[in-house]
């Protein structure tokens, strides 16, 4: 077991991720069961249903995962700490990540907003840098404004050429 | 300040040049969509099918004419609209920016301030030499998101004007902003002088444009201007002939270091360049397939009665197999000729030199061009060796630069440019002891790199040999695969007439995935023997081995972000990827090494974290 980090999410994210991964697996599995169901409407086979039982057992299961098991587990392995000089965030369940972003790197911070999250009153803080950017999702609205404040703070004394 | 007054447009060329271009192109595209209709009709004729009458030939006359009617209609067409485009593309000096005005429906207007101006490089394709202009590119500083401005035609003078007043300005601003009012408007009042006097033998502009193209460096307008004495004299910014020059300030100092290439490298870097290689095992691997199938089809049936292997075999040894050998070998030989001699070409005039803080490259005999790089825009040192420069103990160094998006019309660009993928070529062929010397000289800053001495723990060529040679392997699928319905095929059919042929197909595939296999665990056995990392106070390595070797140093201040991460195996292993992005290239280059031995790694990551002391 890995050693987490100060800072954990929000744990109202576990219920947006779950409705989120819940709604693409979801639909994911209508695509791939609908077509057995009219197979079946139109064989009224057995080989058929047994297709169909298969194919709809699978995509309940998968539904299952995405929304009660993963969310929980992803959480979990998810933290992150704000340091003076970098921020760290470690996440990931097969793949372990650990990453560190120098404030002297950051390019810009921002907060986000989708629907679902704004729902939830939650918003997602994107830490940019020149080669790609960091998501810490989740945060409630005023932490995720004040950790965007601090991250741009440390980012402009930390400022350096590019 | 009146903007007509340092308003400037491109050269006339650009008329002329530019519509031969798009005529061209027009033409292709017309003659490629009327090729099949007339080869079918030819074919007809020469076969007898169709009565050609008198009245078909009028028509046949009459839609060729049509064609090169309408060729000749949209050259011209392009010929008034790159008259009027010419009309509304220009460059403007305002007072706290650059800009760059374009377009005659929708404008487009980039606009950069003097300040963020990083280098001016010029390219020039050979119909653009031939006419003595060349095309501006203007690097910015700011990341992959910035588009670079460009500026086609532009006479090798105006060019060079350009590049001076850009820096000149540059230099004003940043003294503006140091409160010298006086010295800025000195040297601005000092470059408009200059760009009048300048402005005066622009007219030579052809002759040099033509003794450049014969290969001789334009001796440059510095040469036959008398310096005017003032604070730009100072500055020595017209000791400048060739370069391109960019940095935080507009200081011009002689070139402290300079290298080129002698016949033999250039030959080398040619010969050893590993596209052309690339192309020559591609054209072998098609050729081997097209041989297979062509073989398959005409060698008569009585070969399949042999037994499987020896059949597989007995396709190569007949006259047949080694006439069709020998044609793909010439291919291949032809194919690597033509790429020696684009290489020696494009290589030719290589010349790599470090003036005050920034490298220029310069390179290439039919078209011609430099580049500059600033050092603080330096993202990494590139160490890299093919398969060939390995044997031959020789490298390849290149500098990691951030690359902006390119706009949409660079036409000169192509693939030799050796910025391509973030990466300034420059030396394409030097002997690994030298390498130390050659980055003394050139990037000083990059000389004291560490060695990458930690290597990777023993159970890491265990995991390399399954990782790479088998899970991450096309081959190895490409095997399964072809496999599976193969044995489904054996098993249901016993007997069927196509067997022989499936069999033989099969084991052919099958020998190419061995093969592959083999050739991929060489390379993960090499990988997991050669590969280490290493890190000082200010630099961190990862060298990545195989077949071809590649060691990439960066400071670690240039670093984006680090990461460490490992899946379930390497948590049994207890092994770690190590990775850092650098900057260079568009969207940045993620450098990784796998299996890296956990506590090597957790103190590498100790010491990637800023304002952490150095544990090197």
């Amino acid at each position: 077991m890995q050693s987490q980090l100060k800072e954990k999410l929000n744990p109202k994210i576990k219920k947006v991720w779950a409705i989120a991964s819940a709604l693409w697996v979801f639909f994911m599995g209508a695509i791939f069961v609908v077509p057995f169901l009219f197979l079946y409407l139109e064989e009224n086979s057995q080989w058929s249903f047994i297709l169909l039982l298969v194919f709809a057992a699978l995509a309940v299961l998968s539904l299952i995962v995405a929304a009660f098991v993963l969310p929980s587990i992803r959480y979990i392995r998810w933290s992150y700490q704000v340091g003076n000089d970098f921020i760290e965030i470690k996440r990931g369940i097969w793949w372990r990540k650990h990453y560190m972003i120098p404030f002297i790197r950051v390019q810009n911070t921002d907060t986000k907003q989708g629907p679902l999250l704004r729902a939830f009153g939650l918003s997602d803080v994107t830490i940019s840098t020149a080669a790609g950017e960091h998501t810490i999702p989740g945060l409630l609205n005023s932490e995720a404004e004040e950790l965007r404040d601090r991250a741009a703070e440390l980012a402009r004394i930390a400022r350096e050429d590019v | 300040m009146d903007l007509s007054e340092n308003r400037y447009n491109v050269h006339k060329s650009f008329i002329l040049l530019g519509s031969i271009r798009t005529g061209l192109t027009l033409s292709v595209v017309l003659a490629a969509s009327v090729l099949p209709g007339v080869l079918q009709s030819v074919f007809r004729a020469i076969g007898g099918e169709s009565s050609f009458t008198p009245n078909t030939w009028i028509v046949a006359l009459a839609i060729v004419g049509g064609i090169l009617a309408i060729l000749l209609i949209s050259w011209l067409a392009t010929l008034v609209y790159n008259a009027i485009a010419y009309k509304h593309l220009y460059y403007v000096f305002e007072k706290d920016e650059f800009s760059v005005h374009r377009g005659i429906l929708q404008k487009r207007h980039v606009h950069v301030p003097y300040g963020r101006v990083q280098s001016v490089n010029q390219t020039a394709s050979l119909l653009q030499r031939a006419a003595g202009v060349c095309t501006v590119n203007i690097d910015t500083a700011g990341g992959a998101s910035n588009k670079a401005i460009m500026i086609p035609y532009v006479t090798k003078e105006d060019a060079d004007l350009l590049r001076m007043e850009l820096f000149a300005r540059k230099h004003a601003v940043a003294l503006i902003s140091e409160g010298k009012q006086e010295e800025a408007d000195a040297l601005l009042a000092a470059m408009a002088q200059k760009r009048a006097t300048g402005q005066e033998f622009s007219v030579s502009g052809a002759l040099l444009g033509v003794s450049d193209a014969l290969g001789n460096t334009v001796a440059g307008m510095t040469d036959q201007t008398k310096p005017i004495d003032n604070a730009l004299d100072k500055l020595n910014i017209w000791n400048e002939t060739t370069g391109v020059f960019g940095g935080s300030t507009v200081e011009m100092e002689a070139a402290s270091y300079e290298h080129g290439l002698n016949n033999k490298q250039i030959f080398f870097s040619a010969i050893s360049n590993s596209r052309s290689l690339f192309a020559a095992s591609a054209i072998v691997i098609a050729s081997v397939l097209v041989v297979i199938a062509t073989v398959f089809e005409a060698v008569p049936s009585s070969i399949w009665e042999d037994e499987g292997f020896t059949r597989f075999l007995a396709i190569f040894g007949g006259s047949f197999a080694s006439f069709i050998l020998a044609g793909f070998l010439a291919t291949v030989l032809i194919v690597w000729i033509i790429d020696l001699l684009v290489t020696t070409l494009s290589y030719g005039g290589f010349k790599a030199r470090r003036r005050g803080s920034r490298i220029e490259v310069e390179r290439g005999l039919l078209s011609h061009q430099i580049d500059g790089l600033d050092i603080d825009r330096v993202q990494s040192v590139i160490i890299s060796q093919s398969l060939v420069k390995r044997i031959l103990g020789y490298c390849e160094i290149g500098l990691g630069k951030i690359e902006a998006v390119n706009q949409s019309e660079t036409g000169t660009n192509n693939t030799n440019v050796p910025g391509k993928g973030g990466v300034l070529v420059v030396h394409p062929f030097v002997k690994l002891a030298d390498v130390a010397s050659v980055l003394e000289g050139l990037v000083p800053e990059f000389a004291d790199t560490p060695e990458a001495s930690i290597e990777l723990p023993k159970c890491a060529i265990r995991r390399a040999i399954v990782r790479r040679g088998f899970i991450r392997n096309p081959f190895f699928w490409g095997g399964v695969f072809a496999a599976i319905p193969h044995v489904i095929l054996v098993s249901g059919f016993t007997g069927g007439s196509y067997m022989a042929l499936i069999d033989n197909l099969a084991f052919v595939w099958y020998a190419i995935c061995a093969f592959g296999i083999g050739i991929v665990i060489a390379d993960a056995i090499l990988w997991a023997k050669g590969s280490a990392f290493g890190y000082n106070k200010s630099f961190m390595c990862i060298k990545t081995a195989g077949i071809t070797v590649k060691s990439v140093c960066m400071p670690r201040s240039k670093m984006q972000f680090a990461i460490l991460a490992s899946n379930p195996f390497q948590r049994h292993a207890k092994t770690k990827t190590i990775a850092f992005k650098s900057a260079a290239g568009v969207g940045g280059t993620m450098i990784s090494l796998y299996d890296v031995e956990e506590n090597d790694a957790a103190s590498w990551f100790e010491y990637a974290m800023p304002g952490k002391a150095a544990s090197a």
